[in-house]
């Protein structure tokens, strides 16, 4: 388990034993049949639906939003939107200005930002075109070539290192399995975003 | 004399483009190599001048790993590669989508829905799910208005409520059923190494997607509740990878 993700668990079981009511968004495993869901769709369309199910449930008017990585792109647009429906806003690893390293001025620019600001918006149609979703092989490259040697090395060498013990093994395997569900995104966010 | 098809012939010659690019990766990829091995050799000479020579192979191999990690991690942010990345997801889209062209045509012959005919059904369905979730909108809006509002304009909001109910009720039906063969179509994983332990339950479906509540012992002390919002890209139960550590689990089912 990556060091984030565990924070993140740790603060989310915190929370739970402090007496927090918590739900989870499960955005599912998209389908071709999810293609034309664009960011509208995710937070006027699902996330609203959510909230306001859970305010139904409640009784209430307004709830806490806790979003991680790309989660809380949306939550942050949710609360943009909805004031009134939002008490609170929380965001962890949260990518919002993907171009700050230029302006910033920095050598090293980051590798995801220099992928994509090397495709042309005809380059992403296209490929949208193509795939009718983006499959999650496509972002999985990307996190690969940050270490592209350990990436290659894992099934042997770290396989071994966690053959070890039973734990770390089942440790191992629960983390490909969790990498192995089809982390696909649905192809439209891009274009209405 | 079978009649000469085109569509063949360009879905080859996008085959040939993939094929020249793949080439020029390759042509890109060697003096690379040659670098990380002079670096990796500068290296284990630089090391065993300062006495930190490499004794074992292991070291070597830890050694070897981090330069082979560091040179392709400068290449990959250079403007090259962006180019040449750029060049090769052209050339597979275009191939792709060539190829599609063959297949949709043989499905035409063998009588078998056609990815275009598929997409236009899916861009159909998502139009009525987006009315669905308008109208539940509009329910919800008006009930709202109905519930703050004195009994006379209370009733008359509860006569347009009943008309859009029936409305709603008719899609919700049809969104269930949208949802049903969604998640028959989605693969089962099943299996020894389990993961998403932390109990809980469905609360609302939209689509494919779900809320869930995580069950709690107790009643909830602190208001109001906390939902949480992972990427699509990823999966929320990262968060709960672990039968031991289950993060989302009550206090006395597990520890962290």
């Amino acid at each position: 388990m990556c060091s984030i993700c565990k924070t993140i668990a740790l603060f989310l079981r915190n929370l739970i034993e402090a007496g927090c009511e918590i739900y989870v968004t499960d955005w599912g495993h998209p389908t071709l049949a999810d293609q034309f869901d664009d960011f509208g769709d995710l937070i006027n369309g699902y996330m609203d639906g959510f909230v306001d199910a859970i305010c139904e449930r409640h009784g209430i008017a307004a709830i806490t939003l806790l979003g991680i990585c790309q989660g809380g792109l949306l939550s942050l647009c949710y609360a943009a939107l909805n004031p009134d429906k939002v008490s609170n806003l929380i965001t962890v690893v949260t990518p919002v200005d993907f171009h700050a390293d230029q302006e910033e001025e920095r050598v090293d620019p980051e590798l995801m930002n220099v992928w994509t600001r090397g495709l042309t918006a005809d380059d992403i149609d296209s490929l949208v075109k193509a795939m009718g979703n983006i499959p999650g092989e496509v972002g999985g490259t990307m996190f690969s070539l940050m270490t592209p040697l350990r990436t290659l090395a894992k099934y042997n060498m770290t396989l071994i290192q966690a053959g070890q013990s039973a734990d770390a093994l089942m440790n191992f395997l629960r983390m490909e399995k969790w990498l192995s569900i089809d982390r696909i995104t649905p192809a439209q966010p891009r274009s209405s975003g | 004399m079978p009649a000469f098809d085109l569509s063949a012939v360009k879905a080859s010659a996008s085959l040939l483009d993939l094929m020249g690019l793949a080439q020029q990766y390759m042509a890109v990829s060697i003096p690379l190599w040659i670098t990380i091995s002079q670096n990796f050799q500068g290296e284990v000479a630089a090391g065993a001048q300062n006495g930190r020579a490499v004794r074992t192979p292991g070291e070597a191999l830890d050694l070897w790993n981090n330069v082979v990690d560091r040179t392709l991690m400068e290449f990959n942010r250079s403007g090259d590669f962006a180019r040449l990345q750029q060049q090769l997801l052209r050339a597979l889209t275009q191939s792709r989508l060539e190829l599609r062209k063959l297949g949709e045509k043989s499905s035409q012959v063998l009588d078998m829905p056609t990815r275009s005919e598929m997409t236009d059904v899916y861009r159909r369905m998502h139009g009525m799910q987006r009315e669905l979730q308008d109208l539940r909108q509009q329910v919800r809006a008006l009930r709202r208005v109905s519930e703050t509002t004195g009994t006379e304009a209370g009733q008359l909001g509860m006569a347009t409520d009943d008309r859009l109910l029936s409305a709603w009720t008719e899609l919700a039906d049809f969104g269930k059923r949208v949802a049903v063969a969604t998640s028959t179509l989605a693969t089962v994983r099943e299996g020894d190494v389990k993961i998403a332990q932390t109990p809980r339950e469905e609360i609302c479906r939209l689509g494919g997607r779900t809320l869930h509540r995580i069950i709690r012992d107790g009643p909830a002390r602190i208001r109001p509740p906390v939902l949480v919002t992972y990427a699509m890209v990823g999966h929320w139960n990262v968060l709960d990878l672990q039968d031991d550590r289950s993060v989302l689990a009550q206090p006395d089912r597990g520890r962290l």
